[in-house]
This record gives C-alpha cells, structure tokens and sequence, in this order.
C-alpha cells in the first residue's frame, strides 16, 4: 500500500469520523419503530401502547 | 627573477623564469638541469614524456581562489604497478608553488604546508583505510605507493633525478580534501589541498580542449592472433581481453603487448560490450565484464561485473548478482566515515553487511587498471536500501627496489633513506551504488528480458512501504479531529429528574412511568442514564423516548446492579449502581421519555435518578478510528520485518548475528 494511499484513506476515516460526531450519530444504536397510527390518534394512546419489552431479569 | 644559463650537456640556452625553481629540463637533450647557486649542473637525462589525454599545457595560466598561477613544468611518474599519471607544477603569483596531480580525468591542487607538523607519521605506521595520525586533520590512507619519475619538461620547483623512485601515500578528506604525505625526502613532505574542476582552476580552455581533443575509439589487432579489436577508451585502457584468442593484453594508448592466454569459461554478457544506455542521465558505454566472486563457509557465490564508461563522466559498475543490478561509482575514501562496524556518508548511516575477499575469476573486454584473473581484493559491504557501499583494499608487495636512486647522477643534496615500505603497498576504493530496477537496465541498453531475482539483494528497496510516518501523521491529525469535536460539540443536560417508584405489585410486574415534554436538537447524540440505589441488588428499565407528533419510538433498555462481598481471595465487587445508553441523535423535536422500570426487591419503593443529555460524544468511535488507521501499518510493520529478516538472513551481521555476538561479549 502506498504511502499516498494510505494518507488518502485516513483523512477519509478522519473526516467520516467527524462528520458522524457532527450530526450525533452512534454505532449500537437500539431499535427505533414508529408508533402504530390508531395509538399515535388516540390522545394520549402512546402512554398505554405496550411495546415489545420483555422484562429484564437481571441478578446473579 | 629570470635565471639564464646553458646545458652544462648539449649547450642549449635555458631560463629559469621562476625565482624559486630549481630544475630545467632541457627541451633538447632530455636533461634534467638543476641550478646551484652559482652554476647549473645535470642531473641526469630523461625520458621524452608519453602522449596521454591531458587538457593541460606548459604556459596554461588559471587562477584559484583569486590567485594566479602559470604551469611551468610537468612530471610524468611510473606507478609500482604500471600505469602512469601527470604531475603539474603551477607558479603562483604569490611565490607559491602548486602541485597539479591529474589521473583519470581528476584533478588535484595541493601546496606544500609550510607549518608542518613536527613529526609525520612513518610510512609503515599507515593503515590503510585508517585516519592518517598526526596530521592534525581527518584524512584517510587512500593509497600507499610507490612513484618513479619517468618523464618531465619545463619548469620544476624541486630536484630530482630521472629514474628516482621513492614511497608516498595519498590521503582523502571530506569535502574533496586532499593530502599527500612524500616520503622521498627525509623528514618527509607533507602537501595539502583539494580536488577540483578545471573549471575552478580557471582552465575552461584545457576543458573544452580535453573534449576536442578525446580519442573516441581506437581499431587495433591483438599482438597474439592478429584479430581486429576496437578500444572505445583507448586514452584509459590498460588491459584488454582478445575476444578470438583469449589473450590479457596490455595496452599504453593503444599500443598493445601480449601478456598471456586466459583460461576462462565463454562470456556470458550482461550487456554487449560496445552497447551504449542511459542510465543516470549519462550515456555509458560497455567496455568490460569482469566475473568475481567471494568464497564463504567453503561455498563460493559469484556475480558479474560490466564497466560502463562516458567521456567527461568516468567510469561506473553495473553490477549483476543473484539476478539484482546495481550501478555503483567510485568515491573519494575520505567522503565515508567509519562509525564502529558501521558506516556513513553525508550523514547517512550505512550498515555493515558483509566482509569477505573477492577474486577475479574472469575477464572480458578492457579495463582501466592492470586487472588479473586471480586478483584479491578484501571487500567490506555495507547497506542503505536502495544505496550501498563497498570498500575494497587491494595490498600488493613493492616491487624490487634497492631504496637508491637510479639516476646515474646521485643528487649533490642529502638524500636519506627511503621510506620503509613496511608490510607492503595498497589502495583503498570506496564505491557507491543504488540498486537499479530490471526495466531500468533493459530499456537504457534495449535489453531483452533479464532474468529476475529469487532472492532479496543486500541493497534491494523493501517493496513493503513502512507506515509509521505517514500513521504518525494521521494519528496527529486523528488527535486533532478529537479535539476538535470536543471542543465544537459540547455536552447540553436536557432532563434530570428524580423519580419515586412505589412497591411493585408482583415479582414479574412492572412499573411504568412518564418525564414531561423534552426538547431534542436533531444533530447531536442522546444519551440516557439511570442512577439506582441498588446494593447487592437490581433494577431495570426499559425505555423508550416517543415523538408524539410523528410517533417515532426510539427504544433502549438500562439494567443497573452492583454487587460486592469479600471471599478468600478478599473484597470484590462487581457492576455499577449507574448505567446509562447512548443514542444516535433523533429528529429534531419533543419526546417523552417512558420508562418500564421493575427490581429485584419489588417489595419496596424505590427512587431513580434519571438524566437525558446531548452531545456526548461516545470514545467508541475514536477508538474505532484510532484502529482503522493503525491496522494496515502494523500489517506494513509485519509485511516490512519480513522482507528485513530475509535480506539480514544473508549477511554476516543480521540482527540474530548481532543477538549471538552480544551474548558472546
């Protein structure tokens, strides 16, 4: 690999490393759904839709 | 002041048109008249001077560092191996003499010092290739020698007599520095000075007479069969090689003189004698192919090398070994500093590769030099990829020498003893090279396809690039990156709250709970933390920020547990009574942040601290960076040590030699 190469690569890295910090974004990002439209209608429906959490059992 | 007298042999009118010169040679008889201070007296006849290539002409003025000076006279000396070479002697305006020494189109401008050191060293305490001692300057032994005045005319500041011989050793500096210590007299002379151009002699006419004046090629036939050779440097040559008969002839300027008849295997040419390629922006032409080799732990390995020369320019080597060209030039020895075993020129570290004794094993074509099929020389090798540097010293014994004059006129002055030659006479020859790719060689020379090598060469550029450098520059520029965003994106608290969760229900019942409004910035992280009064204990959420305007559900969960104790190996502790997630930046907006949260001790209240900040910028991703631009150079750094191990696997001095050696110490 060329020295030249190589550099062209890194301020490639470089400059996606900044932009990902200049708009906030992350890796390991968990899901992100969209609230079903009849819940999204019903004021306040959001509060009592229940997703698909499982329940965490944590412990030793 | 201008001296007149006659020929105390043939009568002839001379003039001494110097104060300070001692000797006339007579333009008619050959003597070589010195004056005395009364009269004039011969010191003999000499021999009439052979033609040789010089540009240089009695009455030819120039001028150096702002003085004058005028050629008055000129010596031709024998050297112990044959061979001969000019001496010129120019009167300066300032009453100085200069002495002009000239071989192989080098020129050298020396003066003899007037505050000499007051002990010179002895001739047999000089080492060749070693600081010359006592010298007050750090000159190296370049030749010990042997000269013998064969010819001369003009104007001559010193006496001698035809046929003298006497020991000298020349002495190489950095910077083209010049010595040479003259052991003809006793106490010896010791003259110094520098190489120099004829340009800065102020002799631009001698140099464009010298070119005007070059034999281009010479046709002649061998003394031995009579075939038809062409010397393509015949001003130069001094041995050549009959291609029908396989005769080593002698040559003086053309003039050739069977010396015997080589046995050796049929030629096998790098390039065709006679071919002509540019290489280094200099049209060489091929004038010889000598074979050598080296013989080492009982296997010999041989190599080829071609002598390609270029009026103006010299000589040069292409050397082809193991499949591998390099093309070197001789250097002055005093431009090389040894430092330990290693080496260095112009500040560049050279290391030391291989020592061994190189033998001629065959010859073809002509040559410079008085070249032998069976000649040693001892090689030392040493290594800059792509550059190298070699360092031959070539010891013969001094040929039969009573240490009295021949002439058959002893001078009237002292003469002592001549210099003891001590355990022989030798040169030192320092050459440069740089490894010349295939295709370099083959289109300079319109080449066929040369075999290529299956080994890596000494001085072969590694083909692996090293990166260090270049990571080095973009670890710097990555710092700058980090810092950057550090200071551009700086962290913003959007929501804190403490938030009390009663008893739950159940074991496997959850707690939901709500945060008001909070106000996002769409281009900046999300990161959520929890806090938890958990002690030996846990507590989990799963959350959940939901835009209520366009329903977007951006979900995460946050298990907290700490536990501690002690146990035989002592206190231990494990998890964090906080947590926390980050979360890529949402579209700008109003979220609510629900959070499902239950525990292990479900029985009872407990309080959360929960905090949604912006602009935390996850250390993951420098690391991540950091790791993409260091891989491929310790995968350079990988790649590059192994071509090393192997070129080092050939040398004498490898770093697994160097590991043994210290342990031996």
């Amino acid at each position: 690999m060329s020295r030249y190469f190589y550099l062209v690569c890194c301020l490639l890295l470089i400059g996606l490393y900044g932009w990902v910090e200049a708009t906030g974004r992350t890796v390991g990002t968990s899901r992100r759904q969209q609230l079903p439209a009849d819940a999204r209608q019903a004021p306040g429906g959001y509060r009592a839709f229940h997703f698909w959490h499982g329940g965490f059992r944590g412990g030793k | 002041m201008s001296f007149q007298a006659n020929c105390p042999t043939c009568g002839t009118a001379l003039t001494f048109t110097v104060g300070t010169s001692l000797v006339v040679v007579c333009p008619s008889c050959r003597s070589v008249v010195a004056r005395t201070d009364r009269t004039v007296e011969s010191l003999g006849q000499i021999a009439d001077l052979t033609a040789t290539a010089t540009p240089l002409a009695l009455g030819l003025t120039g001028a150096v560092d702002g003085r004058a000076f005028r050629l008055t006279g000129r010596t031709q000396l024998g050297h112990a191996l044959g061979g001969r070479w000019d001496e010129w002697y120019a009167a300066f305006d300032d009453g100085r003499w200069g002495w002009l020494a000239e071989a192989q189109g080098r020129f050298v401008l020396t003066f003899e010092m007037d505050s000499r050191p007051k002990s010179l060293p002895p001739f047999d305490e000089l080492t060749l290739g070693a600081v010359a001692p006592q010298l007050g300057a750090p000159l190296i032994v370049a030749e010990k020698g042997q000269a013998t005045y064969l010819a001369a005319e003009g104007e001559i500041p010193f006496r001698f007599a035809p046929g003298e011989t006497y020991a000298y050793a020349d002495l190489s500096g950095a910077e083209r520095r010049f010595g040479t210590l003259d052991y003809g007299d006793e106490p010896p002379r010791f003259y110094a000075g520098h190489e120099r151009t004829l340009t800065e002699l102020g002799l631009d006419r001698a140099a464009s007479h010298a070119a005007e004046r070059r034999v281009e090629t010479m046709q002649v036939a061998c003394p031995n069969c009579g075939g038809g050779l062409e010397l393509r440097a015949p001003d130069e040559t001094e041995r050549v090689v009959c291609p029908f008969c396989g005769s080593l002839l002698d040559a003086d300027h053309g003039a050739l003189r069977y010396l015997t008849t080589l046995r050796q295997p049929k030629a096998k040419l790098l390039v065709p004698l006679g071919a002509s390629g540019t290489l280094d922006g200099v049209l060489w032409t091929a004038l010889g192919q000598m074979r050598r080799s080296v013989e080492i732990d009982g296997t010999r390995y041989g190599w080829d090398e071609t002598l390609l020369h270029a009026p103006g320019a010299g000589f040069s080597w292409l050397v082809y070994s193991d499949g591998h060209i390099t093309l070197a030039r001789t250097i002055p020895p005093g431009e090389v500093s040894l430092r330990g075993r290693d080496a260095g020129r112009n500040g560049q570290p050279f290391k030391r590769f291989q020592d061994a004794t190189a033998r001629v094993d065959a010859v073809y074509g002509e040559f410079y030099w008085r070249v032998e099929v069976g000649q040693t020389v001892e090689t030392t090798d040493f290594v800059a990829p792509p550059l190298g540097l070699s360092q031959e010293i070539y010891r013969y014994a001094a040929p039969a020498f009573s240490g009295e004059m021949k002439s058959a006129n002893p001078l009237p002055r002292k003469r002592k003893a001549k210099a003891s030659l001590g355990d022989g006479l030798g040169e030192v020859q320092w050459s440069l090279s740089r490894y010349v790719p295939h295709d370099e060689v083959e289109r300079a020379f319109g080449l066929p396809h040369l075999p290529r090598p299956a080994v890596v060469a000494p001085t072969q550029p590694n083909p692996v690039r090293n990166l260090i450098r270049p990571w080095l520059v973009a670890l710097a520029l990555a710092l700058v990156a980090l810092i950057a965003v550090r200071l551009l994106v700086r962290p913003e608290t959007v929501y804190t709250a403490n938030i009390p969760l009663a008893p739950l229900r159940a074991a496997d019942s959850t707690q939901v709970v709500f945060s008001p409004p909070i106000a996002l910035r769409g281009d900046r992280t999300v990161r959520v933390t929890l806090r938890a009064p958990v002690d030996n204990t846990w507590f989990a959420a799963e959350g959940d920020l939901v835009n209520e305007a366009t329903g977007l559900v951006q979900g995460f969960s946050l298990p907290v547990e700490y536990y501690h104790g002690s146990d035989s190996d002592g206190a231990w502790s494990e998890g964090s009574p906080s947590g926390g997630t980050t979360l890529s930046a949402l579209p700008t907006g109003t979220y609510t942040l629900r959070l499902e949260a239950t525990w292990e001790r479900w029985q009872a209240p407990i309080t959360v601290a929960v905090r949604v900040e912006q602009g935390i910028s996850p250390m993951i991703h420098w690391w991540l960076l950091l790791g993409l631009i260091t891989l491929p150079m310790l995968l350079s750094l990988i790649r590059y040590g192994a071509f090393e191990t192997r070129r080092w696997s050939e040398s004498m001095y490898g770093p697994a030699t160097s590991a043994s050696d210290d342990d031996d110490d």
